[in-house]
């Protein structure tokens, strides 16, 4: 094989394998992981800048009373005080990953303070997140209260 | 030699081709769409109805997180078990669909419904408001993660 045929098998390679590569999920489990815990810090610090490109765009945020909020909505209550979170303990159970997506499930203890009132919360939780931009952004929240009348 | 590589050429520019999108795989994605989901929401709900395992087992994923409004979760084993011993069943679901967003091969609907059922003896009969995550796998929409919780009774009027 001369050196013309070796460099046409080569870029035809490279062409073969580029489209395999842009197949192959770019965020992983542990950084899902990582980024639904930095989003309880940055919520728990009430920093609304970092927590602003974690959320997506087309974010619904629905808390365990069962009203869904936009992301304006959730860093307008952020940023205006009307919710203050005090402490945030959360365990990541499990995420499975769907190409760039994935679906995240755990349990949290939450003490926040909402329109002047603190209560503490054990809630199991749900978090659908999208890969975009180079990172994790969450687009969907849901959460249950875990001691809620069966 | 040229015939050999010309050959070689049009074969690995197919596969990359294939491999880039133009493909019928993908376009299988693209038949996975809102109404598909939408239909297939409706669908387990009515097989939860009619207790009917078969069709539930086929619309659930086997990596199903089913989280009732207590807040406990389920596997898909466990929530089959569920309907064959007779300690799950609905007697009526009347659901809506407030919002689905497709992101890839999920698609994310939110809604509410209400819900006559006796679930471990206890008789339900509430107001529920879901999240439904569905994958599209092996050419259908298949739920993967369930989530509702129990909202307040609706003021009388």
């Amino acid at each position: 094989m001369d050196t013309a045929t070796r460099l046409l098998c080569l870029i035809l390679a490279a062409l073969l394998a580029a489209p395999l590569a842009a197949a192959t999920p770019r965020g992983d489990e542990a950084s899902a992981r990582a980024s639904v815990l930095a989003r309880f810090d940055a919520a728990l610090r009430n920093d609304v800048a970092a927590l602003d490109p974690m959320l997506a765009d087309d974010l619904d945020y629905c808390t365990f009373r069962g009203d869904c909020l936009t992301k304006t909505q959730y860093l307008e209550l952020v940023k205006s005080g009307r919710l203050k979170y005090v402490s945030a303990d959360s365990t990541v159970s499990k995420v499975k990953l769907f190409a760039d997506n994935a679906v995240a499930t755990g349990v949290a203890t939450v003490t926040a303070i909402r329109d002047g009132k603190q209560d503490v919360i054990h809630i199991s939780w749900s978090a659908v997140l999208v890969w975009h931009g180079a990172r994790w952004q969450m687009t969907t929240w849901t959460s249950t209260l875990l001691d809620a009348a069966k | 030699m040229k015939t050999r590589c010309t050959t070689l050429a049009a074969a690995l520019l197919g596969i990359s081709i294939f491999m880039s999108g133009a493909c019928p795989a993908k376009d299988k994605v693209a038949a996975a769409d809102e109404a598909g989901a939408r239909a297939t929401n409706q669908a387990r709900f009515e097989a939860a109805v009619h207790g009917d395992v078969a069709t539930l087992d086929k619309l659930l994923a086997d990596d199903l997180d089913y989280c009732h409004s207590n807040g406990e979760c389920e596997s898909k084993a466990a929530y089959l078990d569920s309907f064959k011993a007779g300690t799950m069943k609905y007697r009526s679901i009347e659901p809506t669909v407030d919002r689905i967003k497709l992101v890839g091969p999920v698609a994310i609907i939110l809604g509410h419904a209400h819900v006559n059922a006796t679930r471990n003896g206890s008789e339900l009969n509430m107001d529920i408001g879901y999240t439904s995550v569905f994958a599209w796998r092996d050419g259908r929409w298949q739920l993967t993660s369930w989530r509702s919780l129990t909202l307040p009774p609706a003021p009388a009027k």
